[in-house]
């Protein structure tokens, strides 16, 4: 699975255990936190927990910055960094 | 009875030790006219009475002034190990025991003096991401051995959030007071007649990671200061999802109440309204 799918794959997971919608139109601009698809900070924790157990990777602090989890985008080319880091 | 000015600032560029400073003041408070605001708080929230209500006013505004007093001490490089001495008998040892399964939190709140618990664990070493309001410290506090992130930025909390469980699952202590309650996501509880808040992403940490967490107190002790560990143990390991951080936040409560009731030096969370007359 390419790195975006599995993320939209994940956040798909987590936004309907939190009981949201999926926004139609996600792409790597789609804001994560609570003025865009709606993830608060704990939200956005388990769709990076999430995205490691997919992944198979161990996430690291390297790289970790609030841009870097904004959108899906940031967090996409962060989860590659980590993958190939 | 007079109600003299005392300053806090003033009397920390004075000569003299921390500690016959601390003695001064409990001599200087004891003389003073209780304070208004004070009382009025006693008796609202405690039902204190006549008798005892004037007493405990003068507790309360000692251990804010001698909050005020540590904290100036703290924020100068050549005095915080002066303050820090003043911890009677330190014992580290609920913490290092804590981390031998792994990353631990330390749930402080806002009781005992200022900064006082923050620094005493950065000087212990390990370097712990502490969750503090950074706008509210002198900048050589930036170069202490810890990881300092301030939550009160809301554009940084995922961030930080990521940052504490990636810190929690290498081993790291990660210390915060959920009794700021500035988290949009918040427990309520209500004691004493009034709502005390709470910010529930510790416990989610606790939660979602499976680390152990401490209640983590710095106490006045008379005019020492004593540390104070406590496990945070759920009643029932059948909870899920927001009732878990219920009940997390409820045995974090647990131990804060009692302090609330019977000792009004460690009452920080009234100082807000007293620190500009103090000078600090």
């Amino acid at each position: 699975m390419k790195g975006f799918d599995l993320l939209e794959d994940c956040l798909r997971d987590i936004l309907e255990g939190m009981g949201l919608p999926l926004p139609s139109d996600l792409g790597p601009a789609t804001v994560l936190g609570e003025d865009g698809v709606g993830l608060d900070s704990v939200g956005i924790l388990q769709l990076l927990l999430a995205v490691e157990a997919r992944a198979g990777i161990r996430l690291r602090d390297e790289g970790l910055t609030t841009e870097a989890i904004l959108t899906l985008g940031g967090l996409a080319d962060y989860v590659a960094a980590q993958q190939h880091g | 009875m007079a109600r003299p000015g005392y300053r806090a600032s003033e009397h920390a560029a004075e000569p003299g030790s921390l500690r016959d400073k601390l003695t001064w003041l409990r001599r200087h408070a004891d003389g003073r006219d209780p304070d208004p605001r004070l009382l009025q708080w006693g008796r609202a929230h405690l039902d204190l009475g006549a008798d005892a209500a004037a007493p405990w006013a003068r507790r309360a505004w000692w251990g804010i002034a001698a909050g005020e007093l540590v904290r100036l001490a703290l924020q100068d490089c050549d005095r915080r190990d002066e303050a820090l001495a003043l911890i009677r008998a330190p014992d580290w040892s609920p913490v290092t025991q804590a981390q031998r399964d792994g990353g631990v939190i330390l749930a402080a709140a806002h009781l005992g003096p200022p900064k006082f618990l923050m620094n005493a664990l950065i000087a212990h070493g390990g370097r712990p991401l502490v969750l503090t309001n950074t706008a509210d410290m002198p900048d050589w506090w930036r170069n202490l051995p810890a990881l300092l992130c301030n939550p009160l930025t809301k554009a940084d909390r995922p961030r930080i959030m990521v940052q504490a469980a990636l810190h929690l699952r290498a081993g790291g202590v990660l210390f915060g007071a959920p009794d700021g309650g500035f988290s949009a996501a918040h427990v309520t509880i209500s004691a004493f007649r009034r709502d005390w808040r709470f910010a529930t992403g510790l416990p989610a940490l606790a939660q979602m990671l499976g680390v152990d967490a401490l209640n983590a107190f710095a106490l006045w002790d008379g005019e020492e200061v004593v540390l104070r560990f406590v496990p945070i143990t759920l009643p029932t390991s059948d909870l899920a999802g927001s009732a878990w951080q219920q009940a997390w936040i409820a045995a974090h409560w647990a131990a804060i109440e009692p302090i609330i009731r019977i000792s009004p030096e460690n009452l920080r969370f009234l100082s807000s309204g007293f620190r500009r007359e103090l000078g600090t």
